[in-house]
């Protein structure tokens, strides 16, 4: 298991078992609002070799001079049974730097007045209790979402350092997704930010803006650009205006090794490059801005990945435009284009939503093989996916069933879907059953994703399925309720007892799965009818590694019966299975 | 509002549920958004999207305790999105820490059979969790459930920071020693 695994298991855990902890969270304070910070993870300040090539004129700009000062991680302290501390490796702090260049003695004053304010939260704390009782938030709404200020003496304080500096203050910050970041470039009078080049495809992702001309946001390069190529190189671009106090910082670690040098481009533009193992960086120190732009430090040569070069990060600060002016907007402007891309956004999604829906209904008569191959290419996890073909109506057509309960039959030469869940019925997906009397069952028991457990009944009639009944059942409250339509909202409820008269009146068959990769192979299949035997025949057809399976069959509690245990290729993990009413089961 | 009366809105299909799940629990589920994603926009969005999971999922579900079942669904919407975030990649925020912590606890080998493995692991913890006494259970999930910093569990509990990390360093020890017992680590 993972420490992610582990995690994320957690929220699944009983309420019981939470309801203290839950009972705490009603005062714990709000989040204090943290200024935007970026890990840049190069560098060492301290034991650097500074390289200056590539340049004629003597820029003077390097990263030390951005530093603003450092963020200190809270390590956790590890103590013994005796309630002893045990030494534990301490983290390296994160020097912040600047992204406004030259105008950085104000980001300074101001990082050391918020590492220092507040420390243990009291005035975060008060601000959060006031607020919720009732006290009006007086905070500025600027001052608040873009510095994070949540007293008035942080009002203050900002305020002071702006005048102190001339500088002004920026409105709150307009974040924009992927989808409709055309309301970035509208805003602000932006076409591009990088220049005309045939050999380069560019797409710009998320970011935000303030109004004032000040933004960040992602970008992806591909391009070919002679003895090396990119195909997805991921990039950041901050651009900031320098009359306006920008609280962004960036960051290093002063403990890694990194190059930093002036490069002159073509157009005569100086700019700082820095290359280090962890990341690659182009500084422009421009008049009236400053402009940071993080870049992945690999590229592609002969289609093998290789850390980025000097001369490769030297072509690539010739890519972008520094000659971009961002204008003004006003409010009323960026939510008329925020209007604009949504619309946009959502005719695209329904266009895409009738081409895919188009597509996989040709698949549906592309025959079976076709269709199994579409499956497993949309799958994720393709050696899990499992079939039969089984003639569910007894007309002497085998039918093309899916573990995942898709259908397919032939008519006159052709595949047609058969049956298929509808996306609004089961609420995650089911799982194919089949019963006596051309019945056949979807389940489905999602402990770990869903209390709700639905089981629909289905009659397979000439050429295609009817709806039989349907059962939900509400495993945090047990209560149980037939489904009219097979879905989980027009629900009656139903007695435990009815329930399972529905249930017991509909048995699953055995049914033997095959592995949807080897679909089409005719022999070489292993089969077993005892559980173990099953199961392990299962693994042998299904997985390409099944070799490095392993198992013991042991009586691990003396009951009598043999439990058996198996190891994943590597030993990764173990599992135990018994017997239990004559089907296999985990064990205990 | 009570819960019964929101609950009601909802079954009864009314909008006004959402506005008054808003009102009552919406700053309860962006703190726990907040404290996973660390990320304004990020957070206001996994809230929104946790109300789109409560408006879809009751009915039928009518939830015992509404507010553990909205703190579910955006735990769990916010830690889909910050898998999928450029943050995690940098590994900041006070999440990566806690599953840095949490790494004791595990072998760190990603399971395969993945909902088969996730329900005997979901299984073992509500025994070990019911196993802790009062105040290890609630400061190990004020850390690990919440994603409160060890400052913030100090305050609320009223323990001092040395006796909330050595708890949830003994507790680590003890939930590693428990998923081995039973083979899940």
């Amino acid at each position: 298991m993972t420490n992610l695994e582990l995690f994320c298991a957690l929220s699944h855990i009983r309420a019981e078992n939470l309801s203290d902890a839950e009972a705490l969270q009603g005062d714990i304070p709000f989040p204090r609002p943290k200024t935007r910070k970026r890990f840049f993870l190069v560098a060492a300040l301290i034991a650097l070799t500074l390289l200056l090539v590539g340049c004629a004129v003597v820029y003077v700009l390097r990263l030390q001079d951005l530093k603003v000062g450092e963020y200190r991680f809270y390590v956790p302290a590890a103590y013994d049974e005796n309630g002893e501390v045990i030494p534990v490796e301490t983290r390296e702090p994160f020097t912040l730097l600047s992204v406004q260049g030259s105008n950085m003695e104000a980001l300074a004053e101001w990082v050391a007045f918020t590492n220092a304010y507040d420390l243990d939260g009291t005035i975060a704390l008060e601000a959060d209790l006031a607020a919720k009782s009732g006290t009006p938030w007086d905070i500025p709404e600027d001052h608040a979402r873009t510095y994070g200020c949540y007293s008035q003496e942080m009002v203050n304080k900002l305020d002071e350092i702006a005048e102190k500096y001339h500088l002004k203050l920026l409105s709150g910050d307009i974040p924009f997704n992927e989808y409709e970041n055309s309301i970035l470039f509208r805003s602000l009078g932006l076409d591009s930010l990088v220049q005309d080049a045939p050999h380069v495809q560019v797409e710009y992702g998320d970011g935000y803006f303030h109004l004032e001309g000040t933004f960040s946001l992602h970008m992806r390069l591909a391009g070919d650009f002679g003895v090396w190529q990119w195909e997805d190189g991921g990039i950041y671009f901050h651009y900031s205006r320098k009359d306006y106090f920008d609280p962004t910082t960036s960051s290093m670690q002063e403990s890694q090794s990194y190059t930093q040098w002036d490069y002159t481009r073509q157009d005569g533009k100086t700019v700082l490059l820095v290359l280090g193992t962890e990341d690659a960086r182009i500084y422009a120190d421009l008049p009236d801005a400053f402009v940071s732009i993080d870049i992945t430090p690999e590229i592609l040569e002969n289609g093998t990945k290789i850390p980025m070069t000097r001369e490769a990060l030297q072509q690539l600060a010739e890519l972008f435009d520094l000659s971009i002016q961002p204008t003004p907007a006003t409010m009323k402007e960026v939510e008329q284009y925020q209007a604009e891309a949504l619309a946009e956004y959502n005719a695209r999604r329904e266009a895409a939503r009738r081409e895919s829906a188009a597509q996989r209904e040709a698949m549906y008569t592309a025959g079976y093989e076709e269709f199994v191959a579409y499956l497993l290419k949309g799958s994720h996890r393709p050696e899990m996916l499992s079939y039969l073909l089984y003639d569910l109506n007894g007309d002497g057509i085998q039918e093309l069933i899916t573990k995942g309960a898709k259908i397919l039959s032939m008519k006159d030469g052709t595949s047609y879907r058969y049956f298929e869940t509808q996306p609004s019925s089961m609420m995650f997906g089911g799982t194919f059953a089949l019963c006596d009397g051309n019945v056949f069952e979807v389940y489905a028991e999602l402990s770990d994703i869903s209390p709700i457990y639905q089981y629909n009944f289905f009659r397979a009639e000439a050429e295609g399925a009817t709806f039989l009944i349907g059962l939900c059942h509400d495993t945090q409250t047990d209560q149980w309720y037939q489904s009219l339509d097979g879905g989980t909202e027009n629900i009656q409820p139903i007695s435990q007892e009815y329930a399972k008269g529905i249930l017991d009146s509909h048995p699953q068959q055995e049914l033997c799965w095959l592995p949807l990769v080897k679909f089409g192979q005719t022999d070489g299949f292993l089969s077993a009818s005892d559980p173990y035997g099953a199961y392990i025949a299962d693994i042998l057809n299904r997985y390409g590694d099944a070799a490095g399976y392993s198992y013991a069959l042991l009586d691990v509690n003396g009951d009598g019966i043999a439990e058996l245990i198996t190891t994943q290729p590597g030993g990764s993990r173990m599992q135990i299975f018994t017997i239990r009413d004559g089907a296999r089961t985990l064990y205990p | 509002m009570e819960d019964s009366q929101i609950l009601a809105l909802y079954f009864s299909r009314a909008e006004a549920a959402i506005q008054e799940t808003d009102r009552k629990y919406g700053r309860y589920c962006y703190r726990i958004a907040y404290s996973i994603l660390d990320s304004r926009q990020d957070s206001e969005e996994s809230v929104n999207d946790t109300y789109l999971s409560a408006w879809n999922s009751i009915p039928p579900r009518k939830p015992t305790r509404l507010s553990t079942y909205l703190g579910k669904l955006t735990r769990n919407i916010s830690i889909d999105r910050w898998r999928k975030s450029s943050a995690q990649k940098r590994g900041s925020g006070e999440v990566s820490l806690a599953l840095e912590e949490l790494t004791e606890c595990v072998s760190g080998q990603p399971g395969i059979e993945e909902q088969m493995i996730q329900r005997e692991i979901v299984a073992s913890l509500n025994r070990f969790l019911a196993s802790l006494s009062v105040d290890e259970r609630t400061v190990f999930l004020c850390r690990y459930w919440y994603v409160n910093s060890m400052e913030e569990i100090a305050r609320k509990t009223g323990f001092s920071l040395g006796k909330i990390k050595s708890m949830l360093h003994r507790t680590r020890k003890k939930l590693a020693a428990s998923l081995q017992k039973e083979g899940l680590e």
